[in-house]
């Protein structure tokens, strides 16, 4: 497998290789080299626990990085959408994807307290991160209400959150659009 | 095993440890990996496991036997509220173990292609990873240290995912 860089040892004595097979010495965690078993696990964490993953190692990161996750995680609270799965999928991957949308906009209003505490908090952290983009605070009033009014951690989101995210999605991918050729 | 009818086919299973566990055919067939060889006749008297050990493989015969024997879901709509209820509590009591033990079962499973159990013990190590810090998730799993993300990578995928942190 080894190709050396002489040309005369281009096949090294095949029987020859140092290269014990190392079967039975595996570290424990190998069954998780597995990226599908990895997938797997991934299927059943929250979005916290998926966030988490995403910094354990390279392979979870990639692994953690796979957009069919947070599309799961996204949609788990829609209620039914006014538009196709396939249709939903394919605008938000063009915008940017569901980790981002997750992240930016419904980790905010999916948290249990004060819509616009959690808001403004998280604005900050995700701001640092993101640059000027006002997540939540703008919500009309209507909205805030269905948000704030169900204390239980599971929050439905109606059509009204979904669109609007799905909105702030796409001028936060347009605004990005206008700024990248003037930072060059 | 218990309660043999005389009737009914036996397989015996061989570990890596060269431990041997004579059970039923209908037992091995929750594998589907056994069930096709059983189906397509290239399986001999004693099936050799050469990477399961004997503590792993008991563990996933004592899986197979209670799964075996209770309805199957599909089989009609009403079957007993109490068998499932029941199956879900062998579940339940069978996950309660160590994480070196779950992820060699994890492993063997995958390997003899047993769904349920596969999805059982995936559930059972993203239940245990669930609010845990990258560092606890490292030390949960044993995770390979060979792979880490770079001192910056990672500072990235925090500044990412950040929002999780808090």
């Amino acid at each position: 497998m080894k190709r050396s860089k002489v040309s005369v040892s281009e096949y090294p004595n095949n029987h020859k290789k140092k290269k014990t097979n190392a079967t039975l010495e595996q570290p424990i965690s190998d069954v998780l080299l597995d990226e599908n078993l990895l997938y797997e696990i991934m299927k059943h964490v929250d979005a916290k626990a998926l966030g988490s993953a995403s910094c354990v190692n390279k392979q979870w990161h990639r692994t953690a990085q796979d957009e069919r996750l947070w599309e799961m995680i996204c949609t788990q609270h829609w209620t039914n959408m006014s538009c196709g799965n396939n249709q939903l999928r394919s605008v938000v991957l063009a915008l940017g994807g569901f980790r981002r949308l997750y992240a930016h906009y419904l980790w905010p209003l999916s948290r249990p307290s004060n819509v616009f505490a959690a808001a403004s908090r998280s604005a900050s952290t995700v701001a640092a991160a993101a640059g000027p983009s006002s997540v939540w605070p703008c919500l009309p009033s209507q909205c805030t209400n269905n948000v704030s009014k169900p204390t239980s951690v599971v929050t439905r989101w109606g059509k009204d959150e979904v669109q609007l995210s799905l909105s702030l999605l796409s001028i936060r991918y347009f605004e990005k659009m206008s700024y990248l050729p003037l930072k060059k | 095993m218990s309660t043999s009818s005389s009737s009914s086919k036996k397989i015996v299973l061989k570990s890596a440890d060269n431990e041997t566990f004579e059970i039923d055919e209908i037992v091995a067939l929750e594998s589907q990996a056994i069930k096709n060889m059983i189906e397509d006749e290239c399986a001999d008297n004693v099936i050799p496991l050469g990477n399961i050990d004997s503590k792993t493989l008991s563990k996933i015969i004592e899986y197979c036997k209670k799964h075996a024997e209770s309805p199957k879901k599909d089989d009609n709509a009403d079957i007993d509220e109490k068998a499932v209820e029941d199956l879900k509590s062998f579940d339940a009591e069978f996950a309660k173990v160590d994480m070196p033990l779950i992820q060699d079962i994890l492993m063997a499973a995958n390997f003899l292609n047993i769904d349920n159990l596969i999805g059982l013990m995936c559930r059972t190590i993203a239940d245990r990873i669930k609010g845990k810090t990258p560092e606890e998730i490292r030390k949960i799993l044993n995770i390979n240290k060979n792979d880490l993300l770079s001192p910056e990578q990672e500072a990235k995928a925090r500044e990412e995912n950040s929002w999780a942190f808090d």
